[in-house]
This record gives structure tokens, C-alpha cells and sequence, in this order.
């Protein structure tokens, strides 16, 4: 555990290096959530409800949800394509480590640092410059937990799709095609709610929701009791566990392919 | 018992026979055509504890190939490996604890972060004592003189500096072999003597087995007392090194610029040789590039000064190099049984 955990601080000093990263990466999001507020009034057009949702509660789901996106976008199968086209997973297959553990530590490496320049911030704004009401208690560390395992619910998806470029070599289309499935099917894009009936029952039934409805419901919905929210918390447990377990079992078959480029 | 020991080892890659041009390319997205490449094709290999082996071969030959079934990142299409009692592809995880790998076009620092920075790092995922690792890097400073470069981030090295950071982080761990794919590809004379030195100091201080991969016959010369020539994925000597450089050795390449010569400059040199040094037709031509045409001098047969001096005053050369006998060349010989 330590071993990986010197990578992890390995990670996040070089990316706490590059301070523009920090400050671009902020000003986008803050940018975002303005234009969201500014899209979603004009949809609204004055009503009070739409889709059994208050505009305040839609706007703060959103702005979140794009957070959550920013902070938990790594580039995981970008990552894994390039050294496996370059050649250089050589070096990651040498090191004495599990070459997902290796991975994980890196990337929190760079999520811890997001947390901080992006989900931090973002929080704040939604709730003091917008004065969005978001009730505070138990539902905050509850919200922490379900981020991890949205962490590693997304993580493993990635790591299922960077697991193709060992066959592909290029992963840029199924990179893009992930991004987009991810998006619309998880309710990033558009809350769950505003889709019609019989697909979001279906959605329910996929890995994707619990990355993002997830621990935002958690943070946002004052009417959730403390048996809903572990209930979610335990839906989201089984999706890390079951596709850790996918990606594990991909990366063993996978790996067998490496034929290493350039010398 | 050896160390290293492959029986028949062999890596077949499936190729993609591309077509030429961007209608080639779009007909590759529809048909494909693969043909199967033989990048190592049936290699026996015994290695003992604490020898230095070199691995030489022109581009292409399967040297690398084989290094990386040796260290466990290819899996062998056939053959047995087993090194150090580990299968390791199998048990690569495990098995790498005990292994350095220093490849040449690779670094295994972290870029970003400076030298020293890497070696903590790597002293903690190797699971070092401090006494080990205050003691190794204390050798390594007084061997590649190195000092100066610990505080540097990775990224800012030359690449000779980087090579000799890159040898003494694959040395860290006190690992049982230790493997070296082109550690001089790139480098100037000077670090390439350099490094060779450090290797060979490492080598008799902790008796660290050595497997190194060249195309330069001056690496093997310096190094090691055993060479292993392959060519093709196949071996073609494998045995001491002095009896291989008493015959390559012996050799040097005579690069003449023959661009203010009249005539076929071939034709001529040839034809001027034979008559100058009757003994088996004089020393032999060997390629032509542009206007260079190389003579192959043999040292136990003729004296090179002779022959310098001979050509130099029946013609006027544009310019002259006396080069190490190429690889190619090498290979050549050994196909029409110098070796034998």
C-alpha cells in the first residue's frame, strides 16, 4: 500500500507543478455553470416545475454534474493509447506494482488535484454566489464516499476501453464514443428526470447513472432519507465492484497482445 | 545451474501488409491482408550467474525481441524460457523485483520531477533500506559522478547524462540481472565509453548478471566475454568474444570519396589492388554510396598503412575515413563461414 502511495504523491506533485492547468481548469468551470444558469432560465421560461423538478434544483444538478465530469475526466484510455502506441508501457509493465494499482495511484494523483481547483470551487458557487439551497449534514460525507465510487466506477470504464488499444492501437474514435455514451445515458448532460418514461427505467439498470446522479442526489436532495442514501451508496458499491473485477479480467487477456512498439 | 535458460525460443508477429497510397489505405479499412513475421525464430540459450553477455545484430536482427521475452513483457509464441526460476511472463509481477532494464530510447524516470526525486521513488516501490540505498547511491555518485545531476528534473538532461541516471536507477535495487537494450544507441564517444566503464565496474563490485543488446561491436569489444550474434531471429555465434573480434577485430573499413575520379572508380581501385597486392586479389571492395566506395581491409593480411598509403598516392581522393568493420559486413562474413 505504501508503494502505491508514493506514487500517488509522486502524481500529485507534478501536477500541482503546472499552476495555469489549475487556474484555466477553474475559470472554464466557473464559465460553464454561468452559461447553464443562463441556458436553463430561458428553458424554463418562467414556469415554476418542469419534469417534477424546481429550476434551482435542475441548475444545481447540473453545475454539479459538469464538476463532477471536469473532475473526474482523466484521459485514463487517452493515457493508456499513447503508451501503447509509443511503446512506453514497457516501462509500466516493469515496474514491480499491479499495472491497474499503478494507474489508480497515478490518476488520484491528478484527481485530488482537480478536487481541489474544481469541485471545492464549484460547490461554493453553486451555493453562495447563485445561493442555491443545498442542505448541510450527514449527506456531505455521504457525498464523498458516493465521489469515490464514482471514481472508480468511472475509472474501471475507462480502463475497459484503454484496454482496447492493446488490439486497436488507436483509441481516439472509441475514446470519443465512450465520452459520449457516458454523458447522455448517465444524466450529465440532462437530468434523468427529462427523459421519457421507459428509457430512464432502463438507465436505472446501467453502470453510467451512478456516476453522476449518484452523489449529486446525495448532496442535493433534502428529501432523502438515510436508507435511501446507503441504499444508493450499495447500488454504486456492487457497479465498482463487478466492473473492477471486468477490468481486471480484460487487462489479463489484453496484456497478452502487447507486441511493443519502436525497439 | 544458469541463470538464464531458453530452449527454442520463438516470437511470430502478425503483420499488416498495408497498401501503398490513401486508396491503399482505404481499401485496408475494408480487406486486410496479414502476413506472419518471424522476429525470433527458435533460439537456445544458456546464461550463467554473473557473466556479461552481449546481444549483437544489425537493426532488425530479433535482439530486442528477445530481451523483452526475456524480461517478461512479450509472451513467447514457442520455446521454453525460465530466468532466475521465474516463467517471466507468468509471474512478471513478482519476477521484475529481482531484474533491472535499462532500454536505450526509453527513460523509466519520471520526467517531470527531478533525478533524485525518481530514485526515492523507486527506492520505496522497490521496498530498498535506507542502508542500501545511502550506500548504492554513494557508489553510483563516485562511479558515474553523477552528483551534480541529482537535483535536475529528468526533462532537463542531456541524453548521455540521462543514460548514466537511467543505468544507476536500474542498478538500485541490487537486482540479480540486468538487462540493457542499446544503453550507447545515440550516445557520443565520450558518455559511450562512459558508460561502458560503469557497467563493467558494477558488474565485478556486485557481480551482476549482464545481458546487453548492441549494433556497435565496439560495446562488445569493451564489455563482454561472451557475444551472441544473431541475425534474422536466429543465432548465428554464440561464444567467446575474443575468438569473434580476432576475426572482425582484425578488420577495418577504408571509406574513400571518389567524386573527383574519372573513369568507374570501382573498376579502377579494383583493378589498381590486384595488381599491388597480388596476395588472394588484394584487399576486397565493399558497398558503393554515392560517391564512397569502401575497401575492407583484412589487418592480418595486409598492412593498413600500406594500403592507405598505396591509394592515396596513385589517386586523388575528395576525402578519406578508416572506420570499424559495419555490421552488415560482419553478417556477411559469417553467412560465407568466417566464423566457422
Amino acid at each position: 500500500m505504501k508503494r502505491y502511495l508514493t506514487v500517488f504523491r509522486a502524481s500529485m506533485q507534478i501536477n500541482l507543478a503546472y499552476r495555469a492547468h489549475f487556474l484555466f481548469l477553474l475559470l472554464g468551470n466557473a464559465v460553464f455553470i454561468v452559461v447553464t444558469w443562463f441556458l436553463w432560465k430561458s428553458i424554463y421560461a418562467g414556469r415554476e416545475i418542469l419534469n417534477g423538478m424546481s429550476f434551482e434544483r435542475t441548475f444545481t444538478y447540473l453545475s454539479l454534474a459538469m464538476s463532477v465530469f471536469v473532475l473526474l475526466q482523466t484521459w485514463v484510455e487517452w493515457g493508456m493509447s499513447q503508451r501503447i502506441i509509443s511503446g512506453d508501457i514497457v516501462i509500466d509493465l516493469l515496474r514491480p506494482l499491479d499495472y491497474m494499482g499503478l494507474m489508480v495511484s497515478d490518476i488520484l494523483g491528478f484527481v485530488a488535484g482537480n478536487f481541489l481547483a474544481i469541485a471545492l470551487p464549484s460547490f461554493l458557487i453553486v451555493v453562495f454566489a447563485f445561493g442555491m439551497p443545498v442542505p448541510l449534514g450527514l449527506n456531505l460525507p455521504l457525498c464523498l464516499v458516493s465521489l469515490a465510487l464514482s471514481f472508480i466506477i468511472n475509472f474501471s470504464i475507462d480502463f475497459l476501453v484503454g484496454n482496447l488499444g492493446f488490439y486497436t492501437e488507436s483509441t481516439w474514435g472509441i475514446s470519443i464514443t465512450k465520452e459520449v455514451i457516458v454523458l447522455s445515458l448517465s444524466g450529465a448532460l440532462v437530468p434523468l428526470q427529462f427523459y421519457p418514461e421507459a428509457i430512464r427505467r432502463a438507465l436505472e439498470w446501467l453502470p453510467f447513472q451512478a456516476i453522476y446522479s449518484a452523489p449529486i442526489n446525495i448532496l442535493t436532495d433534502g428529501g432523502m432519507g438515510i436508507g435511501a442514501m446507503l441504499k444508493t451508496l450499495g447500488a454504486q458499491a456492487a457497479w465498482a465492484a463487478v466492473l473492477v473485477l471486468a477490468a481486471r479480467a480484460a487487462f489479463a487477456r489484453a496484456s497478452r497482445a502487447v507486441t511493443v512498439n519502436g525497439g | 545451474m544458469p541463470i538464464i535458460e531458453a530452449k527454442g525460443l520463438a516470437k511470430h508477429f502478425k503483420v499488416l501488409n498495408r497498401r501503398e497510397g490513401l486508396g491503399g489505405a482505404f481499401r485496408d479499412l475494408f480487406s486486410r491482408d496479414y502476413r506472419c513475421v518471424k522476429a525470433v525464430d527458435g533460439i537456445d540459450l544458456s546464461i550463467e550467474k554473473g557473466e556479461i553477455v552481449g546481444f549483437i545484430g544489425p537493426n532488425g536482427a530479433g535482439k530486442s525481441t528477445t530481451i523483452k521475452m526475456l524480461i517478461g513483457v512479450l509472451e513467447a509464441s514457442a520455446g521454453t524460457v525460465l530466468v532466475d526460476g521465474f516463467v517471466p511472463y507468468k509471474e512478471r509481477s513478482r519476477y521484475v523485483r529481482d531484474i533491472g532494464v535499462v532500454l536505450g530510447q526509453r527513460t523509466q524516470l519520471w520526467w517531470d520531477l527531478p533525478v533524485i526525486e525518481s530514485f526515492k521513488i523507486l527506492r520505496e516501490i522497490y521496498r530498498l533500506d535506507a542502508k542500501a540505498y545511502e550506500e548504492n547511491l554513494g557508489l553510483f555518485k563516485e562511479l558515474f559522478s553523477i552528483g551534480d545531476l541529482l537535483a535536475k528534473p529528468v526533462r532537463n538532461l542531456s541524453l548521455g547524462q540521462r543514460m548514466l541516471c537511467d543505468i544507476a536507477a536500474a542498478f538500485l535495487h541490487d537486482p540479480k540481472i540486468i538487462f540493457l537494450d542499446e544503453p550507447t544507441i545515440g550516445l557520443d564517444v565520450e558518455v559511450r565509453s562512459k558508460v561502458r566503464e560503469v557497467v563493467k565496474r558494477l558488474n565485478e563490485e556486485k557481480g551482476t548478471t549482464i545481458v546487453l543488446t548492441s549494433h556497435d561491436v565496439g560495446d562488445i569489444e569493451e564489455l563482454a566475454r561472451r557475444i551472441i550474434l544473431i541475425d534474422g531471429g536466429k543465432l548465428l555465434y554464440d561464444g567467446l568474444s575474443e575468438r569473434f573480434l580476432g576475426i572482425f577485430g582484425r578488420f577495418r573499413t577504408l571509406r574513400l570519396d571518389c567524386r573527383a575520379l574519372e573513369g568507374d572508380p570501382r573498376e579502377r581501385i579494383s583493378e589498381a589492388l590486384a595488381e599491388a597486392f597480388p596476395d588472394q586479389g588484394g584487399p576486397a571492395l565493399g558497398k558503393s554510396e554515392g560517391s564512397w566506395l569502401d575497401v575492407v581491409v583484412n589487418q592480418d593480411r595486409f598492412a593498413l598503412a600500406d594500403v592507405l598509403s598505396f591509394l592515396m598516392r596513385k589517386f586523388s581522393f575528395a576525402d578519406v575515413k578508416v572506420e570499424e568493420i559495419e555490421m552488415a559486413e560482419v553478417i556477411r562474413k559469417v553467412y560465407e563461414g568466417a566464423l566457422r
